[in-house]
């Protein structure tokens, strides 16, 4: 069932149509657009922290299907955390009233970390086309691609730092993580 | 004259809340999603802290034409009472749970003449309240223009007499471990919260102490029963629910202070020229406004420097944040 396309999209969708539903029926609170805000760079958040934690879970529980069949939709869980923090920038800009602040804000470092994390995932999902390894080879693009960590390393600050800060949770995503990637180790099984 | 005589347990005609915004109420929290808490929330909105006063006087010296009141459900959903949750929407919950904020004392001490424990309803009777209309700005970068109903603090400080060795006041929130569930979230802070402001600061005719809200009693929320406004200051410095007055001749720690000292200073004043560590205060979304409001601009000192600048003469207000 893990392995149908619809099925993930349908799951990657459904935070944003969450979202919308509540809008519409005006449960987001005094200022909806505050609130989605939030909503929407959390959902980034997870998704990078799943797509990166989904390899190596693969390779920790070799025996178990399902991750595997998960672990084939890297680049819809990627491409879907592009697209959420996407709506996060929009909904800040919104926010802002427009790119004024943009140049008001590029002095304050958790905003420029966001703004570099979101580039890094402009660039990977663009370049999650299979035609782009042919293009880069194979090799160049598995670097180019590691910038998914850089990526990780920048939300966890901009998300520990950012409005009341969030240190708990940025450390709990982000710390997770951290110990998920150690499953790389796990040695092969000789069957 | 024909006087009606009421029960001990009837509340004063004045906690009624009007149907229009009963009615506003109902329809608001069953589309927050809070239609089935909504029986416990409405105990608490029938406003019971400080009662006492109303109607209130419109004083026309505090109503500018240009400026439109926030609407009444946002004033009241979008609070920050940290000791009430860390969400904007959980204290008009958490505060509504049982929290009984009348009868309520203040203590007033220090260095002053006559030092008094004060009863709040009492107070307002003898005070007299008035309503006045000012612009609130927190620090987080969103403001609300909310109509006060109350009394200058200096009405309260010629009562007990400050001595001429009094140089600060210092104030302190109420401590409730038993429904402030957000002492548990935050155990580490230096509760309860605390701030401050200088004699003048005190003294100035714009610094005000708020028992109402658009003419009703003030809802838990918002710091019930009484709290400061002190409206050209980031709203942190407006401390709400407040048990304790101090006279004193040294700078008062501030809960804010004591927990970030480079984000959060004594002085506090709104400045779009001075930028909080890690966001601009050039700006402010008002809320209420509409989703796409976006942002206006910061007024020095709130739009309130012809009022108050003389306060910081040669200050260096970069410095002295």
């Amino acid at each position: 069932m893990l392995r149908s396309r619809w099925l993930i999209h349908a799951v990657l969708t459904a935070p944003a149509v969450g979202m919308a539903v509540a809008l519409v029926l005006g449960r987001l609170g005094v200022d909806p657009l505050d609130r989605l805000i939030d909503l929407t760079g959390l959902t980034a958040a997870v998704l990078l922290v799943v797509v990166l934690s989904l390899t190596p879970l693969a390779r920790g529980f070799r025996g178990q299907g399902w991750i595997a069949d998960l672990n084939r939709h890297r680049r819809a869980f990627g491409v879907s955390a592009f697209w959420y923090a996407s709506g996060h920038l929009l909904a800040h800009l919104l926010y802002e009233g427009g790119l004024a602040w943009l140049t008001d804000s590029l002095d304050k470092p958790f905003i420029v970390a966001g703004l570099v994390a979101w580039t890094i995932l402009l660039v990977l999902s663009v370049t999650s086309l299979q035609v782009w390894v042919k293009r880069l080879g194979g090799r160049r693009w598995k670097s180019l691609h590691r910038l998914a960590y850089v990526a990780a390393a920048l939300v966890a600050y901009h998300l520990a730092v950012a409005g009341k800060g969030n240190p708990g949770l940025a450390l709990g995503l982000f710390g997770s993580l951290l110990i998920i990637q150690t499953l790389r180790w796990v040695p092969r099984r000789s069957s | 004259m024909h006087y009606l005589k009421q029960a001990d347990w009837q509340l004063p005609e004045s906690a009624v809340t009007l149907e229009a915004d009963y009615r506003a109420r109902r329809r608001f929290l069953k589309t927050a999603g809070l239609g089935l808490a909504s029986a416990s929330l409405l105990r608490g909105t029938s406003l019971r802290g400080a009662t006492a006063g109303f109607p209130s006087e419109p004083n026309p010296a505090y109503r500018p034409a240009d400026l439109k009141p926030t609407p009444y459900d946002a004033v009241t959903q979008y609070n920050n009472f940290y000791e009430f949750g860390f969400g904007k929407d959980e204290p008009a919950v958490n505060a509504n749970q049982g929290w009984e904020t009348e009868p309520w004392t203040i203590r007033v001490e220090g260095k002053v003449n006559k030092p008094q424990t004060f009863d709040v309803n009492p107070l307002v009777k003898t005070i007299g309240i008035e309503q006045r209309i000012y612009r609130f700005r927190c620090v987080e970068a969103w403001s609300m223009v909310v109509p006060w109903d109350g009394f200058p603090l200096a009405s309260l400080l010629a009562k007990v007499e400050p001595k001429r060795s009094a140089k600060f006041v210092a104030f302190t929130t109420a401590l409730d471990r038993e429904h402030m569930v957000g002492l548990r979230q935050q155990p580490r802070y230096p509760w309860p919260y605390t701030e401050g402001l200088r004699i003048d600061e005190a003294m100035h005719p714009l610094t005000f102490l708020a028992t109402g809200i658009y003419g009703k009693p003030i809802p838990n929320q918002n710091g019930a029963p009484i709290r400061l406004v002190v409206p050209w200051k980031y709203g942190f410095k407006s401390i709400k629910s407040i048990v304790k007055i101090s006279l004193t001749d040294r700078q008062p720690d501030t809960l804010w202070n004591q927990l970030a000292p480079n984000e959060y200073g004594f002085y506090a004043n709104v400045n779009p020229n001075v930028d909080h560590p890690r966001w601009s205060q050039a700006r402010e979304r008002p809320i209420g406004a509409g989703f796409f409001a976006g942002k206006k601009p910061t007024l020095l000192f709130n739009g309130y420097t012809d009022q108050v600048a003389s306060l910081y003469e040669g200050m260096d207000l970069r410095k002295f944040f």
